[in-house]
């Protein structure tokens, strides 16, 4: 037998399979899908590219956290801060929100890692602060300067600044009014995080509002803002006065924010316009009719700790307002207001809530109070299902508004049985509430507290709403 | 459309009654009131005028009209039951404009009335009076026929008054509008609110600011000379009119021409602008028919 005659005896004994080009000699491993074309195979690849890039973030992150854990006492100090990205806003006011943090919060102790670590994160969070950037990564790096010490380092934020103008136009329909509103915000107007913004809004009660405001910080913590605007409103009465009221007024404000709440303190003139007056009209609104100017000092606290405005857990909201005018002008009055609002969960889907507000105006001349500056009382904000502005003293059908008012509330609102989620709520309430006049014949306290005292069952008002 | 209320609503609704309060309404007392005013309660009617330029010396107002109808008042004998205020605003009176005439509640005896207080505008003012002597007593001097005369001695006096009234109401007065001295600064214009009551412009008057400017035309820049000719001419007419009579026409007693007359001559005497001031005084008996006269309305104002 020759070798040819093996082979070919060979090659009949175990048939060989031939297969044509571009044939798939791939030996699947690792739970490899046999199909190579299938969604299951990307898919898998995709996960398998995941895993290994978390793998690879985690022991990156483990090997930090251990080498940052392992050094924070090492002594490190901060030579240079550079805030990159920020081209809009100016270098003395980025100075100004970071220069209270680079003082060493341990004076006894040189600094280590540790405190530039917190350093750097109270510097990003100051920085958030000011709402410029939208994006802000702080870096430590190698510092630049050459006669920098090997303890010494750079820290740089890498900050995205947010667009500095916006554009918004709304419509709105509620409480009895529709209204078409525009507006337009400049942010960093001045490279120091002044915001210049301006606003049109026409509509069924407020006819027309211009308004135009400047506010910027006045301190590094951008806690404390100041403002100045100037505004233009026309607002129609006729439904209950008879009449439309004007205003075009400026206003300066300082507000701050401080662990009690927030305060704001105020100068404003305001030049009033009662015009247009209807044929019937009666005498008291005729007689408030004309321009009036009031230069008033205003003080208003905010303090709010609610977790909700409607169906809160905890908290509570408390405002007061006072207001002095007579600094000239037409008006001479002391003015003060409180408002207050807490709400809590009775069961669960069932909330009640309860507020009470109450004013007191007082004329420092011996003339009346003036129609632009008095209470007035009723409507859905207040005193619901009473005509808006409709309680207290009135002339021949014309609301005359007064000197000192309170209302309560007393509402349950809970959740459709079945439809928690929905939106749609049922809401039960009691309101009750008083304007009227004060008799100048008696003391201040006494006739404030009589002539606002409980003698007002009857005007209270029951109800029941549907309200989303 | 309505949705009628259901009903046990409406009974839960009834445990909670709505009651009004009607309390009886007076006018709120201001420092802006005549200090010899007799009361401001409800009991008087209330003349609301333009301010008077020193209310402790005169109460006539500094506005034309106002003092027209004052002197109506006065003249027609019935000023003396009528208090004088000038805390309303013109945009607050009826069609805008001063004098308003407020009639109080009346409350006839025994009953308590349901009419509340009225404001009257000045065209009403005349029919009001006229009802207001009626109800009295007839003024002295007066009869039937002098009522359907107006006042005047015959018919052709009537009409002739007609024309000296409109001789009045455009020389003379559109001599004293162009030289008012209420022109606002531009910058007051914009932080104010314009003025609902624009007054006639006189004629020959053109803006401060040209069709094409961008700003609104505002001012006027008024071409005196011939509004000054024509007030002398007018001032001089009604010289020789008056001679040495007591009244306009030669009425017996005071007549609507001469509330008018009064007006006018009491305005361009008191005037700041000098040349309206020099040509009224150069008529002596104009100025001293103007001098009795206010002598006799301020005694019926100061009552």
């Amino acid at each position: 037998m020759t070798g040819t005659q093996v082979l070919d005896d060979e090659l009949s004994a175990s048939p060989i399979e031939v297969r044509g080009p571009l044939q798939s000699t791939r030996s699947p491993k690792d739970g490899e899908p046999e199909d190579l074309f299938a969604e299951r195979l990307l898919e898998w690849q995709k996960n398998r590219i995941q895993r290994q890039m978390k793998g690879e973030y985690r022991s990156q992150v483990y090997r930090l956290n251990e080498l940052i854990g392992g050094n924070l006492s090492t002594p490190l100090r901060i030579s240079e801060i550079q805030i990159q990205g920020a081209n809009n806003t100016r270098p003395g006011f980025l100075a100004r929100v970071v220069k209270p943090h680079l003082t060493n919060p341990d004076p006894c102790e040189d600094p280590t890692l540790e405190s530039v670590l917190h350093q750097t994160r109270q510097i990003t969070y100051a920085l958030a602060r000011t709402d410029l950037f939208k994006n802000i990564v702080p870096e430590l790096q190698t510092p630049k300067d050459p006669l920098a010490s090997i303890h010494d380092v750079d820290i740089v934020f890498k900050c995205e600044e947010r667009g500095r103008l916006s554009l918004k136009s709304a419509t709105e329909v509620g409480n009895g009014d529709a209204t078409a509103s525009a507006n337009a915000k400049v942010r960093n107007a001045f490279g120091g995080a002044e915001d210049l913004e301006g606003s049109v809004s026409f509509g069924t009660k407020t006819r027309h509002t211009y308004r135009l405001a400047l506010s910027a910080p006045l301190t590094g913590t951008m806690l404390t803002r100041g403002e100045l605007s100037a505004y233009a409103v026309d607002n129609d009465y006729h439904a209950w006065a008879s009449c439309k009221e004007g205003l075009k007024g400026v206003k300066a404000a300082v507000s701050t924010i401080t662990a009690l709440g927030q305060h704001e303190v105020s100068y404003q003139a305001v030049l009033r316009h009662i015009h247009s007056l209807k044929d019937e009209a009666s005498l008291s609104t005729r007689q408030s009719a004309g321009t009036t100017l009031k230069s008033s000092l205003n003080y208003t606290f905010v303090h709010d700790t609610r977790d909700d405005a409607i169906m809160g857990h905890r908290g509570a909201y408390l405002k007061f307002n006072s207001e002095l005018a007579g600094l000239g002008g037409d008006s001479s009055f002391a003015k003060v207001e409180g408002e207050s609002q807490i709400s809590r969960r009775l069961l669960k889907g069932l909330h009640a809530s309860l507020a009470g507000r109450a004013g007191l105006l007082y004329s420092l001349d011996n003339r009346p109070s003036i129609f632009s500056d008095r209470f007035k009382l009723g409507g859905p904000m207040n005193v619901r299902s009473f005509r808006y502005n409709s309680i207290g003293p009135r002339d021949h059908g014309d609301a005359v508004g007064g000197d000192a008012y309170w209302a309560v509330g007393l509402s349950l609102i809970g959740d459709l049985p079945g439809k928690a989620h929905w939106p749609l709520k049922p809401h039960v309430y009691v309101n009750a509430g008083k304007l009227d006049n004060i008799d100048r014949g008696r003391t201040t306290i006494i006739r404030a507290a009589e002539q606002t005292g409980i003698s007002t069952i009857g005007l209270g008002r029951t109800g029941i709403n549907i309200s989303v | 459309m309505s949705v009628p209320m259901p009903k046990p609503l409406q009974r839960f609704y009834s445990l909670f009654p709505l009651r009004i309060y009607d309390e009886p309404f007076s006018l709120p007392t201001t420092t802006s009131t005549s200090p010899f005013a007799s009361g401001t309660g409800p009991a008087h009617p209330t003349l609301f005028i333009h301010p008077p330029s020193d209310p402790t010396k005169s109460l006539l107002s500094t506005d034309v009209e106002c003092v027209k109808w004052q002197a109506y008042l006065a003249l027609r004998g019935v000023s003396k039951s009528i208090n004088i205020r000038w805390d309303l605003s013109p945009e607050g009176a009826i069609d805008q404009r001063l004098p308003n005439l407020y009639l109080p509640v009346k409350q006839m005896q025994n009953v308590k009335a349901e009419m509340k207080g009225e404001l009257l505008e000045s065209s009403r003012i005349p029919s009001w009076v006229d009802g207001e002597l009626g109800q009295n007593r007839a003024p002295r001097g007066e009869d039937e026929d002098d009522h359907i005369l107006e006042g005047y001695v015959d018919e052709d006096a009537r009409d002739e008054s007609r024309a000296w009234v409109m001789l009045l109401e455009t020389d003379i007065d559109a001599a004293l509008r162009a030289t008012s001295t209420n022109r606002d600064s531009f910058l007051k214009r914009l932080i104010t609110f314009p003025s609902p009551m624009v007054p006639e412009r006189p004629l020959l008057t053109k803006p401060y600011t040209g069709l094409s400017s961008m700003i609104t035309p505002f001012g006027s820049a008024v071409i005196i000379t011939p509004i000054l000719e024509r007030y002398a001419e007018a001032l001089k007419a009604l010289s020789l009119r008056l001679g040495g009579s007591r009244w306009f026409l030669g009425s017996r007693g005071p007549t609507a021409l001469d509330s008018v007359a009064f007006a006018y001559l009491h305005s361009a005497l008191e005037s700041l602008y000098p040349e309206i001031r020099e040509e009224a005084r150069k008529w002596v008996n104009l100025v001293a028919w103007e001098q009795r006269v206010r002598e006799s309305i301020s005694a019926s104002l100061h009552h």
